[in-house]
């Protein structure tokens, strides 16, 4: 696939036309509502809305689905900041200080930064697309197992900096959650493991009803028990300031940079991407503690990395024709219905589509920052409602969403049994950030991992061997040894920092 | 307060005698059918499905809902088509042999094999081994003199999943050559070809619809079919390089177990019609797939033939479930 | 537990135990296929992990002398609160697959802000009855979703379309 310039201009110019436009702006807002239910993202959303864009000609068909993917991204971060419930693992990071913005107020400008933000980062990361996906492709195909797993390992250290001075509690935490994930059966073989003899165990523990009990069940738990009136009593402006936007200039430009660069490798989800960008802003910090207290840079640097990583993984897709994520198949699967052949040669044949459908996406991005930025009071609003009537409602959310996962009641109790868990967490000043990641990435460690020593007949030193991988192994191990440096320097009670409600 | 809580769980208690619908075939079926795809988005499995997809809504009159169950290799999601409602609504997309191979190699799959109620069988793809274009392999003869100048186990080979035919046919052809290949399990074809073309893996042993996707970015060496496919003639076979290997993955739909056979028939009945429908049978061809036409009698006797086959090779390589 | 101290202490020996519960289980999975990477490796590692960080954490908050903050269990009346919740939650997903999610969801939502608020009884049953009509009208036949309608509604819709 090689630039022209030719093909761009003939892309905006299917692009804008008004049936496309319209077509992109229904997406959008129909991908926002689907990404503000948990357990709903972006590939349900498509997959359910795969039938009516069959009356679609094929482009527009396209259009409407890649916005319904940026929509729905657009939407977990909604009710993340407003309800701390997270629409899916990526918008975990925004909810850690995205809520905290919200009980003080500050809702809206939270909301905002997340539109500014995922601008910002989409409209880069196009950039980065159009003009350097061959490129950035192979690139890419160099991560190997060894270094996908170097990879995760690395993100993992990253919780000791979530952590705050509680590390032990922080380690505690993350190797629960990967304990979680392994209930099931082993990614490598399908060996039953820690099943106790209950089939329905073999389908695992998905990470969504995690996520949403740790966060939202337990939150509604803490917030009833206490008798709170709303989660917050008043609403300050609704945008941003000036000083504020200023400030996250720098997140979202580094945010954008990480998210987009690991968002090429196929298989790295901006559920990974959004704590990497979230640690690194708190690490460059002049300010590190208002981080997990409504840091505003806390809210830009996951929702850029997000967008700038949904963007990316369109370059596998348009360089190989391999799809990283489920909704991206879905796209692919879509393409076929059309008669498009997937692979590398469908861009070969057919490159008009695929420019109209990025310059759809420029367009999308725009939309979404004009749909979304006059919603924000509306949504901010929401914080306002009496706990009482809102309460349930969340939970109404949280157990329809997750049941909508797979459509099992048992996905609805392992909510409920985090939420309970997670309640206890919070009495007993647990970080729940670390098991959160755990969940996401223990599978594709274990497998990566596994997948390496295949390759090296058993030897461990695979991953020090190879030079990117070797790198990541390096800066991890590092990670450590500073952590645990720094714990025994302080002589505090096991106390995480950021999560005492 | 409490009282009024009690009362409403008591309501809610009594309001649980519940009058049932028993399954009717008659209208069946008259709300959306799940299609769950137990591998990877972009494998064959998916692809296929997505290729099936508007006919078969077509020929049901209901819509089709494509769910993805990903994990354990495809046998979480054969694990919960048997605990699922057999009320027709819930099929899977099954692979031969991964439903057999694994309950024999695991001991505990969570199901077992004749547990899967057929309802269709609708492709087969032989197995092909590939190498990237810059490899110094060139034939099949060129990979196999490598595999026994090195170590054992050096030369791996990358594929879809564990105990399936990838997995299988790699077994089979390090028997038939004397070599010892390792096998590097993928979660599906998707996350194989990545690893090959990033030179993470020495070959791949995957499917022929990857044939004619990455014609330009691979050499193929041999197809583990009994003759050539028309689609890609200068594909070898390995029976003609002197390996009498013929294996593959066999694709189809079942149901959960219990599934009345009025439904399961009129499932199959649509499968069929779909599978007839020119425009199915060229995109099937043109990605590589060999169509196949089995009802739910012709599939349950091509799994039971395959079972015993697999018993014997399973047997001979050593690895049974101990 | 009064304090994050004592209960460091609880929680810390718990988890050491726990650490080598869950060494005793995965030394029990069954193996497979070899494949370089044994399905026991992590969940073991998970368990020395667990139990030397639980043990840790139990000897250093023993031999804390600092300050030490005392934990916010809630007085008796939050107590019940959170424990109805619950149960209400519990109900909820029990009925869920007989009486369908907008029957459910009715019950549920009425009676969660009845219970949080009684005197509002007007509020709860408006709400409870808005989001089960929604929980229909958008998740099962706007979006198409496969939730259980329930057999109680499904019998009073195939009376109204006959």
């Amino acid at each position: 696939m090689s630039f022209s310039f030719d093909h761009l201009i003939q892309g905006f110019a299917t692009a804008l036309s008004l049936q496309n436009i319209l077509w992109a702006l229904i997406g959008c807002f129909i991908g926002t509502l689907v990404g503000v239910l948990p357990g709903i993202g972006p590939a349900s959303g498509i997959a359910i809305l795969l039938p009516l864009t069959t009356v679609l000609p094929p482009t527009s068909a396209i259009i409407m689905m890649a916005a319904i993917y940026y929509g729905a991204m657009y939407g977990g971060s909604t009710t993340a900041i407003v309800v701390n419930i997270p629409g899916e693992a990526s918008s975990v990071p925004t909810a850690i200080d995205g809520y905290e913005m919200a009980k003080q107020g500050k809702a809206g400008p939270a909301l905002a930064i997340c539109a500014i933000s995922s601008f910002v980062a989409g409209t880069l990361g196009l950039i980065g697309l159009t003009f350097f996906a061959p490129l950035l492709a192979d690139v890419a195909v160099v991560f190997g197992p060894p270094e996908y797993f170097a990879l995760m390992f690395m993100a993992l250290t990253l919780i000791i900096s979530l952590s705050g001075r509680a590390l032990l509690k922080g380690v505690i935490s993350m190797a629960l959650g990967l304990l979680t994930a392994m209930i099931g059966q082993d990614p490598l073989t399908g060996a039953a493991r820690l099943t106790f003899g209950f089939p329905k165990l073999l389908a695992g523990v998905d990470f969504i009803s995690v996520i949403v009990g740790l966060f939202a069940i337990s939150e509604v738990m803490v917030n009833v028990e206490s008798r709170i009136t709303a989660i917050s009593q008043k609403i300050g402006s609704w945008m941003p300031s000036w000083a504020d936007i200023k400030q996250c200039i720098g997140p979202m430009l580094r945010s954008t940079g990480v998210g987009f660069f690991l968002g090429l490798l196929p298989g790295v989800t901006p559920s990974v991407t959004t704590f990497v960008a979230y640690d690194l802003e708190k690490r460059v910090s002049k300010t590190p503690e208002r981080f997990g207290h409504g840091a505003i840079e806390g809210v830009a640097a996951p929702e850029g990395a997000n967008n700038a990583t949904s963007t990316a993984g369109f370059v596998p897709l348009f360089s190989f024709g391999i799809p990283t994520a489920p909704s991206m198949a879905v796209l692919l699967g879509g393409l076929m219905m059309y008669g498009l052949q997937p692979g590398p040669m469908l861009f070969k044949t057919n490159p008009e589509f695929v420019w109209a459908v990025i310059a759809s996406m420029y367009i999308g991005n725009v939309m979404l920052i004009v749909l979304n930025l006059p919603l924000v009071g509306m949504w901010a609003r929401i914080c306002v409602i009496p706990f009482y009537i809102l309460g349930p409602l969340i939970v109404f959310f949280s157990v329809l969403g997750t049941y909508s996962i797979r459509f099992l009641a048992y996905d609805v109790w392992v909510m409920t049994l985090f939420g309970v868990i997670g309640y206890f967490m919070r009495k007993f000043a647990y970080p729940i950030a670390p098991m959160v990641l755990a969940t996401v990435i223990a599978q594709m460690m274990e497998m990566s991992l596994g997948q390496s020593m295949l390759m090296s007949q058993g030897s461990i030193f695979i991953l020090f061997t190879r030079p990117i991988s070797g790198a990541f192994m390096a800066l991890a191990i590092a990670s450590i040894i500073r952590g645990i440096w720094l714990q025994m320097r302080t002589h505090a009670p096991e106390v995480a920092l950021e999560e005492v409600d | 307060m409490k009282r009024t809580a009690v009362g409403i769980l008591v309501l809610f208690a009594a309001l649980a005698f519940v009058w049932a619908g028993a399954a009717n075939a008659a209208d069946f079926p008259k709300k959306r059918i799940t299609y769950n795809i137990c591998f990877n988005p972009g494998g064959e499995s998916d692809i296929t499905a997505r290729i099936q997809e508007q006919a078969l809504k077509k020929n049901l009159g209901v819509d089709v809902s494509i769910q993805y169950k990903i994990g354990g290799g495809g046998a979480l999601c054969w694990s919960e088509l048997v605990g699922s409602p057999p009320d027709g609504y819930t099929i899977a997309g099954h692979n031969l042999p991964h439903t057999i191979l694994q309950p024999m190699e695991m001991g505990d799959a969570g199901y077992k094999t004749l547990d899967l109620k057929q309802v269709y069988m609708f492709e087969s793809t032989p197995n092909v081994l590939m190498v990237r274009k810059d490899s110094p392999f060139n034939t099949l003869k060129d990979f196999v003199e490598y595999a026994k100048k090195n170590p054992p186990g050096v030369v791996t080979v990358g594929g879809s999943g564990s105990s399936s035919a990838n997995d299988l046919g790699t077994a089979m052809l390090s028997k038939a050559a004397g070599i010892k290949l390792s096998y590097v399990p993928f979660g599906g074809t998707g996350s194989a070809v990545p690893a090959l073309l990033g030179g993470h893996v020495t070959a791949l042993m995957s499917y022929s619809p990857m044939v004619i996707q990455y014609r330009d970015k691979f050499k193929f060496l041999a197809i583990a079919s009994e003759k050539r496919m028309d689609v890609i003639p200068d594909v070898p076979t390995f029976k003609e390089l002197g390996y009498d290997i013929v294996e593959g993955a066999y694709r189809g739909v079942a149901a959960p177990p219990g599934t009345p056979d009025a439904l399961v028939k009129i499932l199959a009945d649509a499968f069929d019609k779909t599978m007839k429908d020119p425009e199915v049978k060229k995109k099937m061809d043109q990605n590589g797939f060999k169509t196949e036409f089995m009802g739910p009698e012709e599939s349950l006797a091509l799994v039971k033939k395959k079972t015993a086959e697999y018993e014997a090779i399973m047997k001979e390589l050593g690895r049974m479930k101990k | 537990m009064k304090t994050i101290r004592q209960a460091d202490i609880v929680i810390g020996c718990f988890l050491a135990v726990l650490g080598l519960f869950i060494l005793y289980a995965a030394s029990n999975i069954r193996l497979g296929v070899e494949r370089a990477l044994s399905p026991r490796f992590f969940p073991s590692a998970m368990g020395i992990l667990i139990f030397v960080c639980g043990a840790g954490l139990a000897v250093k908050s023993w031999r804390f002398k600092g300050e030490d903050p005392k934990i916010h269990w809630p007085d008796r009346q939050g107590l019940i609160i959170v424990l109805v919740s619950l149960g209400l939650l519990a109900a909820y997903i029990l009925f869920m697959k007989t009486l369908g999610l907008p029957v459910s969801t009715f019950l549920y939502v009425t009676a969660s802000i009845w219970f949080l608020k009684p005197e509002k009884w007007i509020a709860a049953i408006v709400t409870g009855v808005l989001v089960g009509i929604i929980s229909y009208a958008v998740f099962i036949r706007l979006l198409d979703l496969s939730f259980p309608v329930g057999s109680l509604l499904e019998g009073l819709l195939e009376g109204l379309e006959k």
